[in-house]
């Protein structure tokens, strides 16, 4: 008798206990995915998705050239509210890696959802602020490759963009731009300062449907064309032998990489 | 001298060879009936002692499957593994073949071009096949998180490993994308040991001294290939190297020449700019693949395309460790220079730009960094300052048996 009362109580269990159960676990995991925002980056020219390792892209100089690799970090990823409120977006991680090999670092997820209407821009820093730029404090791979050795003031690399270039279509050379820590020089070649070319990316949000209820995806795009060609332009030519212990080639760029983003909401 | 006296030294010189051939014998079947007697281990415990990786002041992430995490005893029981030549699964002394019969520590654990068994630094394997690659040396692999052998084959995202073609199993009970599957491959490839698993887990047992040593190190006497390969696995991540001139300096503990200080600055430079590729410290390579501009022609090879099948993998090999530089010669995958100043002439005149070349390459398209004889004897100068002469004689390293036959010197 006792059996058969415990077999029953089993059964009212299994029969409304456990799908009730399935059943929240369902919605909850439906609720995750549907009700995230995602943040990706984007890298184009002329407007349109990057073709890496392929010679058909032309800067202001005439030369013909090939993105082959585009590696950089951002980090203290802020989203604004119009009332100056910020949140900050990074929380397991305080950077963010990409790596055009690597896709799963093309993107990340919020762990919340952003509704329209109350942020109105992002904002970032292109590389890493200088509480994380130091040698050594990034130990997992491959980030930990965008070293920055110690001899040319330490830290980590904003950002390779590796390039190969022509001016005949025959013989091609390769232009590296690479940024990071710079150094300043006394007449005697001694260092007397450090100077960390990270710099800060604002990005208002563009007007958002007010019959949505969140933004599904935040677009970080860069514009790679604007690397040379505002307000400095820049020829291949001049820097092909590398700008990483030339703080004024930096700061070129560095000028140049305040234009080179932009933003799109879906 | 008298033909009876030339009859008797015949007849003597062959009774002394009949009879060291007996007494040969003898000992040896001794040996083999010993060590085939069973060994009571139940009195020996299993409290396996955890090791630490550390190098004073830097972080790195180790590479340690978690099936196998690295204890003093399974060290110890590796580092026996790794010189015994009965690991190939014989014990006729003309078929030994263990990993220290290529792996020679006095050159990093790669052959060296002084080995009087192989030519121009190059194994072959036990039946004379040469492996299909120059060798890597065995040096801090364990904060290495990209693939193992010069093109990354054995690694997490190799999913083609467990296929036939690579003779390394990757699914279960042995799931091995690490240095495990480095032993197992090494001990059926053709070019290395060319034996079979089950030979050498049966040889191995056959062996008084392994059952105790197996228990301590994994609890359990029997002798299996996934305790071999990762006891042997445990020992070579111990190999470690943090005590040349540079990490000295590095350290504050000595000065570096004036010469030596210039080639630093030339290495860490986009002049030289070798530190793209080998300069993250204190490893002294990216653990990445690279195609360095060594030839004007795309030969399918062992390279990095042969893994991925990206055609900007083409011709790429691993920027290896320029750690202990001095003493690894040959250089490059195929082992194509002999000396430090062949490489250094190749990189400062003779670097071929073709479009695999990898954009790193900052000098392939002028043919190479153009430095000064002088720069380019300094920049010498550093790269001898990598020589870690305490990790060539480091006796927790070496041969653990000198004296016995079985172990190769």
């Amino acid at each position: 008798m006792n059996l058969s009362i415990k077999k029953k109580w089993l059964l009212l269990l299994t029969t409304f206990l456990l799908p009730a159960i399935s059943s929240n676990y369902g919605q909850s995991v439906t609720d995750t995915a549907s009700g995230t925002t995602k943040v990706v980056f984007y890298h184009e020219i002329n407007g349109s998705p990057v073709v890496y390792y392929s010679p058909q892209y032309k800067n202001e100089q005439g030369e013909i050239y090939e993105v082959d690799e585009l590696q950089y970090f951002v980090s203290d990823i802020l989203l604004h509210k119009k009332n100056g409120q910020t949140v900050k977006l990074l929380s397991e991680k305080p950077y963010h890696y990409v790596d055009n090999h690597i896709p799963s670092t093309w993107s990340f997820e919020l762990p919340f959802s952003v509704p329209t209407g109350i942020y109105d821009s992002i904002s970032f820093i292109f590389g890493l602020d200088s509480s994380l730029n130091k040698s050594h404090t990034i130990v997992s791979f491959p980030e930990n490759v965008m070293f920055w050795p110690d001899e040319l003031g330490g830290g980590y690399h904003i950002m390779k963009m590796n390039i190969k270039y022509s001016k005949d279509n025959k013989h091609w050379k390769i232009f590296n731009c690479h940024l990071g820590t710079g150094q300043e020089y006394n007449s005697s070649h001694e260092v007397t300062g450090r100077i960390n070319n990270a710099f800060r990316v604002c990005l208002p949000f563009p007007g958002v449907a007010k019959d949505s209820t969140r933004i599904n995806e935040i677009g970080i795009v860069m514009n790679i064309e604007n690397w040379f060609r505002f307000p400095h332009q820049i020829d291949f030519e001049d820097y092909n032998q590398g700008i990483m212990g030339n703080q004024k080639a930096m700061r070129i760029f560095c000028e140049n990489g305040r234009h080179v983003f932009s933003i799109k909401i879906k | 001298m008298k033909s009876s006296d030339k009859n008797t030294i015949c007849l003597s010189g062959i009774f002394l060879l009949l009879l060291s051939l007996v007494v040969y014998t003898l000992f040896y079947s001794c040996r083999s009936e010993k060590s085939l007697a069973k060994v009571n281990t139940d009195t020996i415990s299993y409290n396996p002692t955890p090791f630490s990786f550390k190098i004073p002041g830097f972080n790195g992430v180790l590479n340690i499957p978690k099936d196998n995490p690295t204890t003093l005893e399974g060290i110890k029981l590796g580092r026996y593994l790794f010189y015994d030549g009965r690991l190939s699964g014989n014990t006729n002394k003309h078929k030994l073949m263990s990993c220290a019969t290529c792996h020679k520590q006095e050159h990093s654990f790669v052959c060296g071009l002084d080995n009087p068994r192989f030519k121009n630094g190059r194994p072959v394997g036990l039946h004379g096949e040469p492996t299909p690659t120059n060798m890597l040396p065995l040096i801090n692999l364990v904060w290495n998180n990209n693939g193992y052998l010069w093109n990354g084959m054995i690694s997490e995202d190799n999913k083609k490993l467990g296929s036939e073609k690579y003779h390394v199993p990757a699914r279960e009970p042995f799931n091995y994308r690490n240095i495990e599957s480095l032993v197992w491959m090494s001990i059926v490839a053709s070019f290395e040991l060319d034996g079979s698993i089950k030979k050498t887990v049966k040889t191995i047992q056959s062996v008084d001294m392994y059952p105790p040593m197996f228990k301590r190190a994994f609890g359990s006497d029997t002798v299996t290939i996934d305790r071999i390969c990762k006891a042997i696995a445990q020992f070579v991540r111990s190999l470690i190297s943090d005590n040349a001139k540079i990490d000295r300096f590095d350290r504050g503990e000595i000065n570096l020449t004036p010469q030596e200080t210039l080639g630093r600055r030339l290495f860490f430079s986009e002049e030289a700019d070798c530190f793209h590729c080998h300069g993250m410290t204190p490893w002294y390579t990216t653990d990445e693949y690279y195609n360095n501009a060594k030839d004007s022609v795309y030969v399918k090879e062992n390279d990095r395309y042969s893994i991925t099948g990206k055609e900007y993998d083409k011709g790429a090999f691993r920027a290896p460790t320029l750690r202990n530089i001095a003493f690894t010669a040959p250089y490059m995958h195929d082992g194509r220079f002999k000396t430090l100043d062949q490489v250094l002439y190749f990189y400062n005149w003779k670097l071929k730009m073709t479009k695999y070349t990898h954009p790193l390459m900052l000098k392939a398209p002028q043919g190479g960094a153009h430095l000064s004889s002088y720069d380019l004897s300094a920049l010498k100068a550093f790269l001898l300052t990598l020589s870690d002469s305490s990790f060539i004689t480091n006796p927790a390293y070496s041969n653990p048996r000198p004296n016995d036959p079985y172990f190769i010197k």
